[in-house]
Parts: structure tokens; C-alpha cells; sequence
């Protein structure tokens, strides 16, 4: 017997689950794109050189730590050729100084890593006469030829865009995206707080799996993916609400802060070092190799990133960034070491020294960023991101079928909806790969089209799904979705030179990575498309055996 | 049936986000801690308070309850919150 508090929390799971789970999957599928948006953005610009080698091991002086340089040619009897990270900056300081405009507001330098894989530079330009801050500018460096030569890559959304999705819903404003998604992800951790109160004998049922039994073995792999990963789940849902904790609880700081403001309060609780305004006075900047040296000396580790507030005037900044600390050491670590670069004078500050509270904040939002986490934790999260996918198309499923099979007709129209959400998001995401390829190269607006492209292609999706039989429609869209992620590599493969051949023969696992990822997406949605047409093959002639019966 | 599950979603939302406000200031003003961390673990707290509202006002027997029991603890803590508020010189809006 279940007790009535039981009862009404079984409602409330079912409800709080049901009202938004199309939106719910795709803020999930979204945002577990996410993980991978530095390696997404590398397959989304085929122009960036292959990946570089990194130094096996750590010394201080950029002059003996050493890239290898990777060839998309035969390979030479000159053996592998090499670039040191002195050479690198020295070369990238110079393109800044012949490219970016004079009142940049700062220039970067980025130095490969195994994530990113490229050198490039980028920068700041200043403000519009709009007042409109315009989009940063940046340069990578290939080095595959002769001479070195600077590619400045298509124009296009890349895994930013994907992953912005997942809290602004692209078409609407920010504010209203907000609201939505802070609700949707309120009623989310609702849904899984009831959903624990509800499956009491959680281990129990953690370890019935019941196939081929309808409706009960949608029940059975929601809660074996939703136990998998509950803390997870917990942790990411949660986290997911800070990011709108001004939004949403604004109230909380005008009550103690009144007509001082949110900017007061987050000076207060977030401490940040003020740079020295521009002095508008020009000054040389000392050079950078022996800074870098100190610097990677002092901290032990190796600097990845080099920017420079106001370049080129005397109260320019020079930071040099340590790779992202992991959560347990964000309070106190430094963070970044920061001089003066027109004296080499060391600057006190750069790191995040947060109250408790503060502290705690940061590292749920560092956690649900995952940042820092290395290949085999990232991979970790990816899995995790699944699982909770899996969790909401399961529960979506069995909500479907244990109606369906009281009514075969009343949720036809659902059914179609679930249909186009559950594979059509995921078709719609290869649109925007192969859109990325297919595109013209120059076209100003091919960065807004890939992300029409993903939205249209989901609303076709949508319309094919619901004209089409019924006892086709998941069958369709699945196949559908098979090709699509089965087109990626190919037409990557017909429209660049950063195909598998390529990838795989430079053994730049990270390129490779993501039209295998596709080809894995491909053949799992081929598989469930076949999968279920076997099915229901099955059902058609175990009912016609029945009515041979019958007739018999 | 109807109005009482709207009712229960009213006092949810409305009920709940009172409540979560409300509660949260007032354990952010009674720890010994600056505003700064108060505020913060006040903010930290809230989506707590508002998902346990949930669970409340799903889970009374009647809808009535679910409306005083969210009520009733959101004026006291705000009530107390701002006197405290006021009494040590704190902003008030």
C-alpha cells in the first residue's frame, strides 16, 4: 500500500516531469554539448591547422618548451618539425602588432593545448560609434607549410553557439529564456527530489530490469538511467539554478543591499582586481619570454593563455593565466599572475580570494562547467549528460505507453510530438554540422543560417512527423536521423581537408573524435530504427498467427 | 479537483517563491557573517526552500493548508527579517 503522501508525490513527479520534458531534453542534449564545445568549435572551423604536439614535459623557459608540428603531407627525410613556445609568442606578437587596430582594448594570446590544439592570437576591438562592443577577432597560426601562414576561419556559431542554447533558447530574449529555463529546471530538480521519495526500494528496483514487457520496461531503464547518475543529475540541475540566482531571487539582494545595487553586492562577494583605467599615454611593453619564464617558474605550471590590457599604453596589463584550477583548489590559488607591461613590475592580486558561502558558489558553477575536468572526467560527464537524457526520453516513454496501451488512438498527436522531439532535436543538430559545411565559406550571414538551418530542419522534422502513418513515425524519424549523423563525416569529408583520412593519419584524436562521434550516433540511431521495425514486424505476424487461429 | 490543483500550483509558484525569499533572508541575517556571505548563502538556500515548497503543497491534504503553511512562515521570517534588518541599520527596499 502506498501511503497518501507517497501517492501525491507519484502525481507531482509525473506532473512536474511531464509539463516540460520537451523542453528538459532539449536543454539536456544541448548543454551536454557543452563538454565538448572547444573540440566542436575545431571540427566547425576546418580551416584551423591540425593539432599540435605538446611538450612531454614541463620546464619554465619558453625557449626549450617544444611543439611538434603536425603534416597533412608525406611525410619529409628532414624528420618531425618542431616550434618552441618563445618562437610561437614572438611570432604572435608580431602578427598583433601588424593586425590589431591601435585602440584594442586587449589582445590575446593562446598557446595550444590538448583541448584546443592551435596557437592563434585574438583581440578586442574597441567600441562602436554605436556604442556596440563587436565581436573579439582571432588569427591561427599554421605552420604546416614553408613559411607560416595565418588563417582567419569561416564564419560560424561553432560549439558556442550549440551550447548557448541551452539556457537561451536563441529566438527569444535573454530575460524571458531565463525565466523559462530557471522554471523548467526548478520543477527539474522537483522531479527528481519526488522521484526519490517515490521509488523507495531504489536499490531494488535499481536492479529489476523487466525486457520486452511494454510499458513496465520503460519504467525499469528510466529508473536504472535515472539511479546511474542521480547525483549527477542533482548536482547539475542545481548548480544550473545558481547561474540564475539574481534572476530569479533578486528580491534576496535589494532586501539587503537596497539602492546600492547588484553590482555592489558582487564587488562584495566576488572580489575582482580593478585594472588601472588607459592613461592614454603610450609606452613600449617590456618584452614578454622573460616574464613568462618568472611567471611559469613561480607557479610551476605551464601558462596557456597571454593577455594584455590597453596594449601599447602605460598602465597596460600583462596576465598570464594558469590552466583551470579544479574545484578544490579554487579558493585562494592563484589564478592568474598579472604585471605591469611597461615596467615588468609584478601586480599583487589575481587571485580568488572568496568568503565561505562565495567559495561554495563558485565551485558549484565551476562543477556544472566542468572546466577542469581532464579526458577520462570529461568523458565522465558525457556519460552522466546521457544518462539524464536517457532519464527524460524514458520517463517521456513511459508516460506514452502506459496511456497508449489504455487508448491505442486519444495520444496519437503526443506521440508524433514526442517523436519529432526525442530523435528530430538530435537530426536537427547533424543539420547544423552538415549546414556549417555547406554553406558558402564567405557568406556574411552563414553564422545566423546554421542556426536557422538546426531550427527549420527541426520544424520539417516536425511537419513530416505529423503527416506521416503513425506506425511509422518513430521509424522515420530515426532513420532520418541515422542519415544525417551518417552524412557528417562524408560530406566533411567532400567539402574539407579535415576529413577522417586526414585526422586519423596525423593522429589528431580530438578532429577525428567528432566524425566518429558521428558515425557512433549514426549507427545507434540505424540500429534502433532496424530494431523497431523488427518489432513491429513481430507483432504484425504474431497477430496474423492469431488470426490464422481464430480462423482455424 | 481542477481548482484544487490549481489552487496547489499557485500556492507552489506564488506560495513557494514568498517563502523561499522570505526564509532564506532570514537565515542569511541571523548567521554571524557579513552581508556579503550572507546574502550568498541566502541565494544558495532559496532554490532549496522553493523545491521543498513544492513537496508541501503537493503533499498536505488540502489546498488551504498548502496556501497557510507558505504564507504563514513567509510573513514571520520577512516580519522578523526586517526588524532585524532595520534594527542594525540594514537597506531596506
Amino acid at each position: 500500500m502506498k501511503s497518501a503522501f507517497r501517492t501525491s508525490m507519484t502525481w507531482l513527479h509525473r506532473w512536474a516531469g511531464i509539463v516540460f520534458s520537451a523542453l528538459m531534453f532539449f536543454i539536456f542534449v544541448t548543454g551536454t554539448l557543452g563538454y565538448f564545445h572547444f573540440e566542436l568549435d575545431r571540427w566547425l572551423k576546418p580551416e584551423r591547422p591540425l593539432a599540435m604536439s605538446l611538450p612531454t614535459t614541463f620546464t619554465p623557459s619558453p625557449e626549450l618548451s617544444v611543439f611538434r608540428i603536425p603534416t597533412d603531407r608525406a611525410p619529409t627525410d628532414k624528420g618531425p618539425r618542431t616550434i618552441s613556445t618563445a618562437e610561437l609568442i614572438r611570432l604572435g606578437v608580431q602578427r598583433l602588432k601588424e593586425q590589431a587596430p591601435d585602440d584594442a582594448i586587449w589582445w590575446g594570446i593562446i598557446l595550444p593545448t590538448e583541448r584546443n590544439g592551435n596557437f592563434w592570437v585574438e583581440w578586442q576591438p574597441p567600441r562602436g560609434e554605436d556604442g556596440q562592443r563587436p565581436e573579439r577577432e582571432a588569427q591561427y597560426l599554421d605552420l604546416s607549410r614553408e613559411e607560416p601562414l595565418w588563417v582567419q576561419p569561416r564564419q560560424t556559431g561553432g560549439g558556442e553557439a550549440l551550447y548557448r542554447l541551452h539556457w537561451r533558447l536563441h529566438y527569444l530574449p535573454d530575460i524571458a529564456a531565463y525565466w523559462i529555463v530557471g522554471l523548467c529546471s526548478l520543477l527539474m530538480l522537483v522531479g527528481l527530489v519526488t522521484g526519490v521519495i517515490i521509488h523507495r526500494r531504489i536499490f531494488r528496483e535499481f536492479f529489476t530490469l523487466r525486457l520486452y514487457r511494454g510499458a513496465r520496461s520503460w519504467l525499469d531503464f528510466h529508473n536504472l538511467s535515472s539511479v546511474l547518475a542521480l547525483p549527477f543529475q542533482i548536482m547539475i540541475v542545481y548548480s544550473g539554478l545558481l547561474f540564475f540566482a539574481l534572476t530569479f531571487m533578486e528580491p534576496i539582494v535589494s532586501a539587503r543591499y537596497g539602492d546600492e545595487g547588484v553590482r555592489v553586492f558582487q564587488h562584495e562577494a566576488f572580489p575582482d582586481d580593478e585594472p588601472e583605467p588607459r592613461a592614454g599615454e603610450p609606452a613600449e611593453s617590456v618584452p614578454i619570454l622573460p616574464l613568462l619564464t618568472l611567471a611559469q617558474r613561480e607557479s610551476g605550471q605551464r601558462i596557456v593563455q597571454i593577455y594584455i590590457l590597453y596594449p601599447g599604453d602605460i598602465s597596460a596589463r600583462l596576465s598570464f593565466y594558469l590552466p583551470e584550477p579544479s574545484p578544490a583548489e579554487y579558493q585562494g590559488k592563484p589564478h592568474r599572475i598579472m604585471y605591469r607591461a611597461s615596467t615588468g613590475e609584478r601586480l599583487e592580486g589575481g587571485t580568488q580570494q572568496y568568503g565561505g558561502a562565495a567559495s561554495v558558489e563558485k565551485t558549484l558553477i565551476a562543477l556544472h562547467e566542468g572546466l577542469f575536468a581532464d579526458w577520462p572526467l570529461r568523458w565522465l560527464y558525457i556519460l552522466c549528460s546521457l544518462l539524464g537524457i536517457l532519464m527524460i526520453a524514458t520517463g517521456i516513454l513511459f508516460w506514452l505507453k502506459k496511456r497508449r496501451s489504455r487508448d491505442p488512438t486519444a495520444y496519437a498527436t503526443v506521440e508524433r510530438f514526442y517523436a519529432a522531439v526525442l530523435v528530430g532535436l538530435p537530426t536537427a543538430i547533424a543539420l547544423y554540422f552538415l549546414a556549417n559545411r555547406l554553406l558558402p565559406a564567405h557568406w556574411p550571414a552563414r553564422a545566423d543560417w546554421e542556426m536557422h538551418s538546426l531550427f527549420l530542419g527541426w520544424l520539417a522534422l516536425g511537419l513530416y512527423a505529423s503527416w506521416c502513418p503513425l506506425h511509422a513515425v518513430w521509424k522515420t524519424q530515426l532513420t532520418f536521423a541515422a542519415l544525417a549523423w551518417g552524412s557528417v563525416p562524408v560530406v566533411n569529408a567532400l567539402t574539407s581537408d579535415r576529413h577522417l583520412g586526414v585526422s586519423l593519419a596525423a593522429g589528431d584524436w580530438v578532429l577525428a573524435g567528432v566524425d566518429l562521434s558521428a558515425l557512433v550516433m549514426a549507427l545507434s540511431f540505424g540500429l534502433m530504427a532496424r530494431h523497431g521495425s523488427r518489432r513491429s514486424v513481430m507483432a504484425t505476424e504474431s497477430r496474423r498467427q492469431n488470426l490464422e487461429e481464430v480462423s482455424c | 479537483m481542477l481548482l484544487d490543483v490549481i489552487s496547489r500550483c499557485m500556492a507552489a509558484l506564488l506560495g513557494g517563491y514568498a517563502l523561499s525569499i522570505a526564509f532564506s533572508l532570514l537565515v542569511g541575517v541571523l548567521l554571524p557573517v557579513d552581508r556579503a556571505q550572507a546574502t550568498v548563502t541566502a541565494l544558495l538556500l532559496s532554490f532549496v526552500v522553493y523545491t521543498g515548497a513544492f513537496l508541501w503543497a503537493f503533499g498536505v491534504r488540502s489546498h488551504w493548508r498548502a496556501w497557510t503553511g507558505l504564507l504563514i512562515p513567509a510573513v514571520i521570517s520577512a516580519g522578523i527579517s526586517f526588524a532585524l534588518l532595520g534594527h542594525q541599520g540594514g537597506a531596506l527596499p
